[in-house]
């Protein structure tokens, strides 16, 4: 296994090289730079053009320029951002990572979650109404136009229903001389959840373990004591407040994203299930008169679970960029944005820089998921 | 519990289909939300521009014809009524975009020069001359009356031209320091010593300015270079003093000094800058009334008013015999130029911030800014990028949204590569004039969305703009743009296999010219039209189509190609451009004071004498030059004006850039919350930084 490791480090490394190689040419294959922009205007000198280029040091020959963005990157600085300067690209990314884990992830969480329940349900009941409307409804939500979509949920859940706030991910006057900034609620909030999920599963892989016949009741209970916990560490701290405003404005696009990303789980928990019920050891289970909840969750569902797991790890790895729709839509300035304003502004540090985090996150991923499938499956031997 | 999950998720599915329905349902039962559609044209009345010559006072007619649109309805909208203020005035406004640096030296001088961040830091600075309201008169601001006449003065054997300002007593920083004459001079010391560019090196041109001394805490005096780099005799035009170095913001010296000192340290002066633009202001004191109060990127801006505002409070009167006065009870003054203050108002308000604070909301997109508009979020949304008419239709039902359409101080244009036949000839530009109908594009076929335009100076600049330039293929009909095109290809020597000829009844080209041939008899090349794509500019992107068409009609082979503006620019900034480019379209926001025409079309300004220039065509005209040149060095408003209406006449006819369109600038706002003094403006209410000095909040 550790050579196996050492080996895909290599490759994640080789691979990690060429990416950076194509998106740096790539981004520069664009016409002009974004010095342009600010230099269209017949009352400012011409020189101010030569001097933003030499400021920027896109007045260098491109190899030059590629071996600094090859220095910058190995020594995990990126530069200054052209469009957003002088801020560093470390800056900005610090600043806008946080707002699209807490909403991507949570997301992508409740979304698989969902999926993977209305998968296990409509493997094991074919042929009934739930099957067809789960199917019908999830593929439909699925092959949605999103833009449409978003706009539709706003102007249902925000505008007419007047229940949730349009876009944005505050409200400017909640936050108005709060005693701190968004960004540090929004790590706070990521470190609640890896708390409270440390907890949960720890309490659940402890009773599991030990077979106890009240584990369901155990584990509710746990989730309904760390839940609380949470709330009144939250309600206790002064800033409880601000971070129910941020969860407020979650709702809507959390509930878009599931609503749009859940069948595609759904369908994937359901095929590979039905896989699973031809396997031998289930007909075994049934036979010795196991109940049906038990065959379908410990002998169905946990063996399908491979494909699906797989699927999250690459799904929580491409939440760092955000959806670029989806952020636009609901005024949620997060790396998705940032990709795209980057390179249409041909920031090129920038885009660079973002475009490099989301490729070191998904290679990471990778090997993540290679990792868990040995872990999940213990036929899977990696040389 | 699979049972009860089942139950529960399908519970909830039920009931979001049951809101979404019941929703849905709900509207289709609201009535039509616009009663009526009110619109009115205002053509205001004769105004009077008077313009100062020195201190000698000139009076100038000036006709201001502004189309206002009351679009929306005016029944009271409850759910405005519902959120009438119950605490601090607040003004919010909403943007697209995140202001980049709250640093003025970056925001005049570098990359953080973005429209976003001048709408939110514009109201932060104050400087001696200003324009008025609406009529964009040059009124003392922070300066105590207008300055001495300029004179000859010889200092050290070296001649200059010499003026003197004094500033106004009492104008305090927010921090309550005095604003004194050494800020200033700290500022343009600070501009030459580092060099800056941008705006800065426009507002303090080193060609035309020595130095600027405090002769004491309030009296400046400037002194400006009587001869250029050559030893010739120049004057400090208006572009280079009343509306350059006099419209200078002025930064307080007690905050910037152990900054730019520090700065100054970082090494060669490119390093120096840098330094400079990364400071993050803390805490820096502002004269202009608004100072930052809380920044949360990605999400809002707030500025909060300062009360000890030098103007706060000050009451302007504009008269419609041109006069102009402020009168001051803080600072104990009353201020009347232009004339006696008597006669008609046509403009009264109190200078404030009349708010508590300013939150300046950030929006991912134009609908999310829509529907916080119609709901209230917010009062005014800046939007620079236009209006689509989706969007528009949609704030004209809006019960409690009003909207204004303003002339924009901008143009498109169609330009030439006039170096290379065929534009080389005159009369080839001006038969490619005459074909094009741009009443048709853009009446009939864009919808009123593009205002056709003939001269460079838009008609909304009404001070500037001569009416009175040719207006060529105005008005003519299809058959009549054939004949006169024909004809002035033809008197210059240009030769036909086959004239084009137009049907019976005179609809459209029934036989396309065919052969066309330059005078000495070569054949004309296929011809390049470059424009934006419909992606970025639907407007150009139609005007390209329907001019290809039109030309090929007349036998001009022309291919229109449409691409992202990245390679338009890209093209025009090519050091091949000479030799590449045939004929483009592309546009100019423009400045009120046109000294543009100098830097568009002056022959020193073609990429080929100046790096960088914007004269791509390669325009060469010494009467115009020479014209140009005098606009430069003209200290009168007079003078200058009757230069501008010669350039125009003279751009008309020779049509180096055949002028298609300008186009509407509206705004939309809240009259329930808030309220304006004026909002028609040259360039719409968004480009006056939404009137947040004087805004009404309700």
């Amino acid at each position: 296994m550790a050579g196996y490791l050492l080996r895909r480090t290599v490759q994640i490394l080789l691979t990690l090289f060429v990416f950076l190689t194509i998106v740096f040419f790539l981004v520069n294959a664009q016409p002009g730079d974004i010095t342009r922009l600010y230099s269209m205007d017949p009352s400012l000198p011409p020189e101010t053009r030569a001097n933003l280029q030499e400021l920027f040091g896109v007045n260098e020959p491109l190899w030059k320029q590629y071996l600094v963005h090859l220095k910058n990157t190995v020594t995990g600085n990126f530069g200054v951002s052209f469009s957003l300067y002088p801020r560093t690209v470390g800056d900005v990314i610090l600043e806008r990572l946080p707002r699209t884990l807490v909403l991507f992830v949570t997301a992508t969480v409740i979304s698989f979650y969902l999926g993977f329940a209305l998968g296990k349900i409509i493997a094991w009941r074919r042929g009934g109404w739930v099957e067809y409307t789960s199917t019908i409804g999830g593929v439909s939500l699925y092959t949605v136009f999103t833009p449409w979509f978003g706009l539709m949920m706003i102007w249902l859940f925000a505008f007419k229903a007047g229940w949730l706030p349009i876009g944005k991910f505050l409200d400017p006057v909640v936050w108005r001389d709060a005693p701190t900034d968004s960004n540090t609620i929004f790590n706070l909030m990521l470190a609640t959840a890896a708390v409270l999920t440390v907890v949960v599963f720890a309490v659940v892989l402890a009773t599991s373990r030990k077979r106890l016949a009240k584990a369901p009741l155990i584990h509710v209970g746990t989730i309904a004591a760390a839940v609380a916990a949470v709330v009144g560490v939250w309600l206790a701290s002064g800033v409880g407040h601000l971070a129910f405003d941020l969860v407020r404005h979650m709702i809507l696009p959390i509930a878009t994203l599931t609503l749009i990303s859940f069948a595609g789980t759904m369908l994937l928990t359901r095929n590979s299930m039905l896989e699973v019920i031809r396997e031998d050891h289930v007909m075994v289970a049934r036979a010795k008169g196991l109940p049906e909840k038990v065959v379908r969750d410990k002998h169905v569902a946990r063996n399908a679970l491979l494909p699906v797991v797989t699927s999250f790890v690459f799904s929580l790895a491409f939440a760092i960029d955000g959806g670029v729709i989806i952020e636009s839509i609901f005024s949620w300035p997060g790396m998705g944005q940032t990709l795209v304003s980057a390179t249409v502004s041909e920031d090129l540090p920038l885009a660079v820089g973002a475009f490099v985090f989301v490729g070191i996150f998904v290679l990471v991923a990778h090997l993540a998921a290679d990792v868990l499938y040995a872990y999940l499956d213990p036929r899977v031997r990696y040389r | 519990m699979g049972g009860f999950m089942r139950g529960r998720l399908f519970l909830l599915l039920l009931t979001l289909g049951v809101a979404v329905a019941a929703l849905a349902c709900g509207d289709t039962d609201e009535p039509p939300p616009v009663e009526r559609v009110v619109t009115v044209t205002v053509e205001v009345p004769v105004e009077v521009e008077r313009v100062v010559e020195v201190e000698k006072v000139v009076e100038v007619e000036k006709v201001v014809e502004v189309e206002r649109i009351v679009e929306a309805t005016p029944t009271p909208a409850p759910a405005a009524e519902t959120q009438a203020p119950t605490g601090p005035a607040i003004y919010k406004m909403g943007l697209f975009e995140d202001p980049i640096s709250r640093n003025v030296w970056n925001y005049l001088g570098g990359p953080a020069g973005s429209v976003w961040t001048g709408y939110v830091i514009g109201g932060y600075a104050t400087q001696l001359y200003g324009y008025s309201a609406q009529r964009f008169d040059w009124v003392p601001v922070a300066a105590d009356g207008f300055p001495t006449p300029l004179e000859k003065e010889t200092v050290d054997g070296t001649e200059f031209w010499t003026t003197e300002v004094s500033l106004k007593q009492g104008v305090t920083w927010s921090d309550g320091e005095e604003v004194t004459a050494d800020d200033f001079v700290f500022t343009v010391n600070t501009v030459m010593d580092l060099q800056l560019g941008g705006n800065w090196a426009q507002l303090v041109d080193s060609a035309f300015v020595d130095r600027v001394e405090a002769l004491d805490s309030h009296r400046l005096k400037f002194y400006f270079k009587s001869t250029d780099a050559d030893g010739n005799p120049q004057t400090p035009g208006l572009s280079v003093w009343q509306f350059g170095l006099a419209f200078m913001p002025l930064l307080p010296e007690h905050y910037w000094a152990p900054v730019v000192e520090e700065a100054k340290k970082a090494g060669p002066t490119p390093q120096q800058i840098e330094a400079l633009f990364a400071h993050v202001p803390d805490g820096e004191p502002t004269a202009g009334g608004l100072a930052f109060r809380q920044w949360e990127p990605g999400a809002f801006f707030e500025n909060e008013t300062v009360p000890s505002h030098f103007q706060m409070g000050a009451v302007v009167t504009q008269f419609a015999n041109g006069a102009y006065r402020e009168t001051n009870e803080q600072l104990g003054y009353t201020e009347v130029v232009y004339g006696e203050a008597t006669g008609d108002t046509v403009l009264e308000f109190e200078v404030g911030p009349h708010f508590e604070t300013e939150i300046f909301s950030i929006y991912g997109n134009q609908d999310s800014a829509i529907l916080a508009l119609t709901t209230g979020d917010i009062d005014f949304l800046f939007n620079p990028l236009g209006l689509e008419k989706g969007f528009l239709d949609r704030v004209r039902q809006a019960p409690d949204l009003e909207v204004v359409t303003n002339l924009d101080n901008g143009t498109f244009y169609l330009g030439f590569n006039t170096r290379k036949g065929p534009m080389s000839f005159q009369e080839f530009r001006q038969a490619v004039a005459t074909m094009i109908d741009k009443e048709f594009v853009a009446q009939s076929i864009l919808q009123d969305a593009a205002i056709p335009m003939y001269a460079m100076v838009p008609e909304g600049n009404a001070f500037w703009h001569n009416d009175a330039a040719p207006k060529i293929g105005q008005g003519l009909s299809l058959s009549e743009r054939i004949a006169q095109a024909v004809e002035l290809l033809t008197s210059a020597g240009f030769t036909y296999e086959q004239e084009p000829e137009v049907s019976e009844d005179g609809d459209f080209v029934s036989t396309p010219g065919r052969g066309l041939r330059l005078p000495d008899g070569s054949e004309i090349p296929q011809l390049e039209l470059i424009a934006p794509s419909a992606g970025y500019d639907p407007l150009r992107s139609t005007f390209a189509i329907w001019i290809e068409r039109w030309l090929n009609d007349l036998g001009i082979p022309v291919r229109a190609q449409l691409v992202g503006f990245n390679v338009l620019v890209d093209r025009l900034f090519s050091e091949t451009v000479a030799e590449d480019l045939d004929i483009w379209i592309l546009g100019w926001g423009l400045s009120v004071f046109p000294n543009y025409l100098e830097n568009i079309f002056h022959s020193r300004h073609a990429p080929e004498n100046e790096e960088g220039g914007y004269n791509w065509g390669g325009y060469a005209n010494p009467e115009f030059d020479d014209l140009a040149f005098a606009l430069l060095s003209e200290t009168t408003i007079d003078g200058a004006r009757a230069l501008v209406y010669q350039m125009q006449e003279l751009l008309a006819e020779d049509l180096p850039y055949v002028t298609l369109f300008t186009t509407p600038k509206i705004d939309v706002f809240r009259p329930s919350r808030v309220e304006y003094p004026y909002t028609s403006v040259l360039g719409g209410m968004a480009q006056q930084q939404g009137l947040q000095h004087v805004v009404l909040i309700k």
